[in-house]
């Protein structure tokens, strides 16, 4: 599988088929796992990250959620493809530091497996819109097929053991990508965040730990790990996160009342650009999207979200700078990133 | 991305300063950071996650002894950096976990799901004996608990934070 292939085949979890994907872009969950008695990857000599890379890499082979995966050894990865699959969420800003390990990729970018992040094995699912406890199942299937293979670090007392006391217990971070435009214009997104982090959660940028959020985007995941079952951390980010949506449509109604003509005009300002601009930047075509995701959710105009959501990866900077030559200024990038945009505003309006 | 004070370091801090709406955001490394006050908190340093929860500089000589024998990391190592070295380090420093991991989670026992192969061979998780004043705050507890489900799901976000705190400082 080449980056083309990539390129020319966004994972599906980007479809726009699952509940609500107006407003959540998506649901993810990740398990962190370690193998018994092995050092864990931050202290680990070299002959160690090798050994969990080849147990992993076996465990893979035999399990049947896995088969058709593509593996990539991050020895072969240069820091420009790393990037290209950080922005697609298939590994972690700290993974894409690595020195030793690898990626697992399943069918349509579904699943994945980091080995040798923070923990031996980073488990990730993924799927479109809100829907965790779909997610869950899979993910659960999947672990329990891996644990046949590999002794994993177990405690009855503290449950799944990891490498930093934030994730000890259930090892489980389940998040939602979410789209929160009216609660940033009606500036009501601060008090959300301040009471959310009251509950346990975190609400972070789209990258996880310490990226800062764009268009809009945040995300929603679990901060307590221990002393909870899954199924019950799972049904509060979900309960927290309808609570968000219901806040954010409540938003929505508020600044089509008091100020329809303004937000329309952004709506269509927005399409008007992204149709026909000719040079732009990632922030500038982030803050655009964001706007026509709005016209969309309020029924101002008719874009398939599946073109909006794979917008969301394709016009960030890796991405574009897969399609350019080496040596290219910001300008040219930017002119790339406008036609690729172009091209699939046309494809949505097309589909209409 | 280079730190703007110093242009020296790479810029692993970000920083943004909301002063009467008007927003100022600066990328700045650790050092300099430090020096404009801003990691004044713990929280956002990258290098000793846990902050406030170990402190370095209150470990005693007992705790300097501690030791995991498969990797031989010591407690002032694992405060330092915030992670344990393996699987067998939690046994070595079985003591001092407890009141980390109440910090952290609130709790300090599993109950989520178990490897298949041991969910066969071992008991499942039976409450430890409590004394009767711990009881009682048991039962107090679970009021709360209640109380604070009842706050989520009606959007008493204020109260659910106060009822969460004292769920926290009860345990």
């Amino acid at each position: 599988m080449t980056l083309k292939t990539f390129l020319e085949n966004p994972a599906a979890w980007l479809d726009g088929s699952g509940p609500l994907s107006e407003i959540v872009i998506s649901s993810r969950i990740r398990l962190a796992r370690n193998i018994a008695r092995l050092p864990f990857t931050c202290w680990a000599k070299d002959k160690y990250l090798k050994e969990v890379t080849t147990q992993v890499k076996s465990a893979v082979k035999n399990n049947p959620f896995l088969l058709n995966s593509v593996i990539l050894d991050m020895e072969n990865t240069d820091s420009m493809i790393r990037q290209f699959l950080v922005e697609r969420h298939l590994i972690s800003p700290e993974h894409a530091k690595g020195k030793i390990g690898a990626v697992v990729i399943g069918d349509k970018e579904l699943v994945n497996i980091m080995i040798n992040e923070e923990d031996h094995l980073r488990i990730q699912t993924f799927s479109s819109g809100l829907q965790l406890s779909s997610t869950w199942n899979t993910i659960n299937q999947i672990d329990d097929k891996m644990s046949e293979k590999l002794e994993y670090a177990f405690s009855p007392e503290w449950g799944y053991l990891t490498a930093c006391p934030t994730n000890v217990g259930t090892g489980m971070r389940a998040s939602v990508m979410i789209h929160l435009p009216a609660l940033s214009i009606t500036k009501q997104i601060g008090k959300i965040l301040h009471a959310v982090s009251h509950l346990g959660l975190a609400i972070r940028g789209i990258h996880g730990e310490g990226s800062e959020s764009s268009g809009n985007l945040f995300q929603i995941s679990n901060q307590v790990t221990l002393g909870r079952q899954e199924e019950e951390i799972l049904d509060n980010v979900e309960k927290i996160t309808q609570k968000i949506i219901h806040e954010e449509q409540a938003a929505r109604e508020q600044i089509l009342k008091q100020s329809r003509i303004q937000i329309e005009d952004q709506v269509y300002r927005a399409m008007a650009i992204l149709c026909a601009s000719r040079i732009i930047s990632f922030q500038e075509s982030m803050e655009l999207l964001s706007a026509i995701r709005l016209g969309v959710g309020i029924n101002m105009i008719s874009i398939p979200v599946k073109i909006l959501n794979e917008l969301l990866i394709s016009v960030q900077p890796a991405h574009i700078q897969i399609l350019v030559q080496d040596q290219q200024s910001p300008i040219e990038k930017d002119v790339i990133r406008a036609s690729v945009i172009q091209k699939k505003m046309m494809e949505g309006m097309k589909n209409v | 991305m280079l730190c703007e004070m110093c242009k020296q370091n790479e810029a692993t801090v970000f920083y943004q300063q909301i002063i009467n709406d008007t927003q100022t955001e600066f990328h700045l490394c650790e050092e300099c950071a430090h020096k404009k006050g801003v990691l004044m908190m713990n929280q956002i340093s990258t290098t000793n996650l846990l902050g406030g929860l170990v402190e370095p500089g209150t470990i005693t000589p007992q705790e300097v002894e501690l030791r995991c024998k498969n990797c031989g990391l010591n407690y002032p190592n694992f405060c330092e950096r915030g992670k344990f070295g393996c699987s067998e380090c939690y046994q070595a420093f079985s003591q001092k976990l407890s009141s980390i991991f109440r910090k952290i989670h609130g709790s300090t026992q599993h109950t989520g799901k178990r490897p298949i192969a041991l969910a066969v061979s071992l008991p499942a998780v039976s409450p430890k004996p409590e004394t009767k004043i711990e009881q009682k705050t048991g039962d107090e507890i679970a009021l709360l608990r209640q109380e604070l489900q009842v706050a989520i799901k009606t959007e008493e976000f204020e109260k659910a934070a106060e009822l969460r705190d004292r769920i926290k400082a009860m345990e």
